[in-house]
């Protein structure tokens, strides 16, 4: 009987692989193998919960490596645990299994829908469910190695998702540059990894704690830094974020389920459980990354006019939220932020997703009014966004509002003024998305006659409503009217009691400040700025909206040098390589022309020359030979007289 | 007692006509006849030894060649009667089939 927690990622493994081998077969029923699969590692999960609620920490462990004795010496001898690779499961871990199987389920039911009558459908749930199984490893991993295979397993899952639709040229460009960009985070990663392996002897999670005093800070921090590169790269932070929005080429299912909800949030994860190796230098600068990415992406958000590139950098800026939350040192409020966004993100998605499949437009100028064609979407988009603002006592609000808390005791003052700001700009943007698509006159209708907007089938509004309920009650699970349950099963002993009027209010001020701009500026046009200060706002705007000229300075820094270097490099293929080859290809055949003269012209002449000089001296001498018998006699007789004479 | 060398006067005489016929006689049975005489001059010179310096062994060879020269005619009128047939003569000089 195997244990419980093998299950997990292995029963999506086992869905990857049957439908790959015989998917087409399957047809139809291809959608029910993911969802089943992703169900029964969701069952398993809850069946784990209790042992792990009361503190147990769970793990199935085999040799993976057995160092030769000779490589260990001084160290801790052959057959060492550290290169034991294992699966296990504690408070953090459980969480994300949680957070990946039940918003999985979710999308997966979702898809089943959405991709109706898409020509690779279980291709589609095929990748979804090798994408589950690789960020199940990659969270119950306990051990460096694993976890990093599992990383690179998921994003390639992310890649092969995201060009899905390989067939339009941007999608396979988004895919392209999204691979590309998180493997600069990757390479990073890898580093960190080699170097901890190599000067702190250690690739096991509970093992980090005492690196502390065996490794210098300094060399701590680098590791650590290296580290959060990967996270970075995979969690879009700046300056590797130009992916994430990209990536939105993608069917919507996956930009919900990988891009918004699991896969990105795993830089976090990974930052969380490498925690232990961060010195406070290290951490200042997940703080700066997460602070810079968190009001940048924001501010971008409010200027984007595509529903889900919106959603893209509504992601971005999040997630730079949890990494603040890191920075501080507040692991468990991160992950907790993490749980609640995956809920209402993912739902934001497939919200939007319910949208563009009901119209076929995802432009927010020409969508609006659909409040009255599809009052289901519209009511979990709303929970999502109210949530996602953080209004009390929704979801968003105890998670949020417990990273204000920690910023407020842990960190600078003016740390709690951004987070404020970035707050304002949070609500501003979703509200922004949600009254210009779901209220106002309904767009432009031409082309709309042929197919009205219509509510989408229950198979998308059910995991929807889940979703919602999720989004809206799962913060409960970390508010003080249950004791902090969660952020107890994250270790935290001691948690901030209690709600802090003063937070309470700020946060409250910050999102009727967020939802007036959003209806005054996104949706009446108003313009609030005193007339001097316009070509200020004008200026700003256009930066935001041209997402600061990150895409440009990478074209322009990196791309474009890489691009020439590289043409120069097939320049130098084309004219030394391959004039060097065939100039000696030329040189042999000059070579062999002339031997081949020399043959002609001295050997063949020395042979026919031997057997001409042969041919003219028997020509010469034929004479002689006259064959008339009384010619030779007397040849004989003369000879012999003579002979005779001379021998006398 | 026979004056020696008074027979090998007769068989240089007889040796000398054996050549001169061969180089002459154009008749192959000629040349046939004119071989016979060399023959018989070297078994003179034989016979004539054998009594001068008392060596019987000598007169062998005598019988020797008188049996070499039938094997001779033998042969030589056979090419003869070929060259006839062939080549519808038997004058030796007519005949040049050895020309290089």
């Amino acid at each position: 009987m195997m244990p419980a927690l093998l299950w997990i990622p292995l029963l999506p493994l086992a869905a990857f692989a049957l439908l790959i081998t015989c998917g087409r077969r399957l047809g139809r029923f291809s959608a029910v193998v993911t969802v089943a699969a992703l169900a029964g590692s969701g069952g398993a999960t809850l069946a784990l919960a209790e042992p792990v609620f009361h503190g147990h920490r769970l793990s199935v462990q085999w040799a993976w490596l057995s160092l030769p004795a000779a490589l260990t010496a001084g160290q801790a001898g052959a057959g060492d645990p550290r290169w034991a690779l294992g699966l296990s499961v504690d408070g953090l871990s459980w969480l994300m299994l949680a957070v990946v199987t039940g918003v999985g389920t979710m999308i997966a039911l979702y898809s089943t829908g959405y991709m109706r009558g898409d020509p690779r459908y279980s291709r589609f749930f095929a990748y979804l469910a090798l994408f589950c199984a690789s960020m199940l490893g990659l969270v119950l991993a306990d051990h460096f190695l694993l976890l990093y295979a599992c990383w690179e397993l998921v994003g390639l899952c992310s890649y092969l998702l995201i060009s899905f639709w390989f067939e339009r040229p941007s999608a396979a460009a988004a895919g392209r540059k999204a691979f590309i960009t998180t493997r600069i985070g990757d390479a990073g990663l890898l580093a960190g990894i080699l170097w901890l392996a190599w000067a702190g002897g250690t690739l096991r999670f509970e093992e980090f704690a005492a690196l502390h005093g065996t490794l210098s800070g300094g060399r701590l921090t680098a590791i650590s830094l290296l580290i959060f590169l990967g996270a970075v790269g995979k969690s879009a932070q700046v300056p590797l974020h130009v992916w994430l929005p990209d990536a939105m080429e993608g069917p919507t299912p996956v930009s919900a389920l990988i891009h918004a909800a699991t896969m990105v949030a795993a830089g976090v994860y990974l930052v969380a459980r490498t925690l232990p190796l961060f010195t406070p230098e290290s951490l200042r600068v997940v703080l700066a990354v997460g602070l810079v990415t968190h009001l940048a992406a924001g501010t971008v958000a409010l200027t984007m006019t595509d529903i889900k590139r919106v959603l893209a950098y509504s992601t971005i800026s999040q997630l730079g939220l949890m990494m603040t939350a890191l920075g501080l040192g507040a692991q468990a409020l991160a992950m907790f932020h993490l749980t609640t966004h995956a809920c209402f993100k993912a739902l934001l998605f497939l919200g939007a997703g319910s949208v563009i499949h009901a119209t076929h437009e995802q432009e927010l100028g020409r969508l609006g009014g659909l409040r009255r064609a599809m009052p289901w979407t519209a009511a979990v988009f709303l929970v999502a966004a109210v949530s996602m603002s953080g209004v009390f006592p929704l979801s968003g609000f105890w998670s949020k509002d417990a990273i204000l808390l920690a910023a407020r005791h842990g960190g600078p003052p003016w740390l709690l003024g951004a987070l404020l700001a970035g707050a304002v700009v949070t609500t501003a943007y979703i509200f922004r998305l949600y009254l210009r698509c779901f209220h106002g006159a309904a767009a432009s209708q031409e082309g709309r006659a042929s197919h009205p907007p219509h509510e989408s089938p229950m198979v998308m509004v059910l995991p929807m409503a889940v979703l919602a309920l999720g989004a809206a009650a799962v913060g409960l699970a970390g508010s003080p009217w249950l004791h902090h349950p969660l952020l107890h099963l994250l270790g935290v002993t001691e948690p901030h009691g209690g709600i802090e009027a003063p937070i309470l209010l700020w946060s409250t001020v910050a999102a009727a400040a967020g939802l007036w701009l959003a209806w005054s500026v996104g949706v009446r046009r108003a313009r609030p700025l005193p007339a001097f200060l316009r070509p200020l706002g004008t200026r700003l705007y256009t930066l935001a909206a041209h997402k600061y000229y990150v895409d440009e300075w990478y074209q322009r820094v990196v791309i474009g040098p890489c691009l020439s270097a590289a043409r120069g490099l097939s320049r130098f293929d084309l004219r030394i390589i391959d004039g060097a080859v065939n100039g000696a290809g030329r040189a042999g055949w000059a070579v062999a022309r002339w031997k081949e003269r020399f043959d002609r012209l001295v050997v063949d002449r020395l042979v026919n020359g031997t057997a001409a000089a042969v041919r003219a001296t028997g020509a010469g001498l034929r004479w002689i030979q006259t064959g008339i018998v009384h010619q030779y006699l007397l040849v004989v007789v003369v000879a012999v007289v003579l002979v005779s004479l001379v021998l006398k | 007692m026979m004056p020696v060398r008074l027979v090998l006067l007769l068989s240089h005489a007889l040796f000398a006509l054996g050549v001169y016929g061969v180089l002459t006689r154009r008749h192959a049975i000629g040349l046939l006849l004119s071989i016979e005489l060399i023959l018989n001059a070297a078994a003179l010179n034989f016979v004539l030894f054998s009594r001068a310096f008392g060596h019987v062994e000598a007169q062998a060879f005598a019988l020797f060649i008188i049996a070499l020269a039938a094997c001779e005619a033998v042969v030589g009128l056979a090419i003869v009667i070929g060259l006839a047939r062939h080549a519808q003569t038997v004058f030796a000089d007519e005949v040049e089939l050895l020309k290089g």
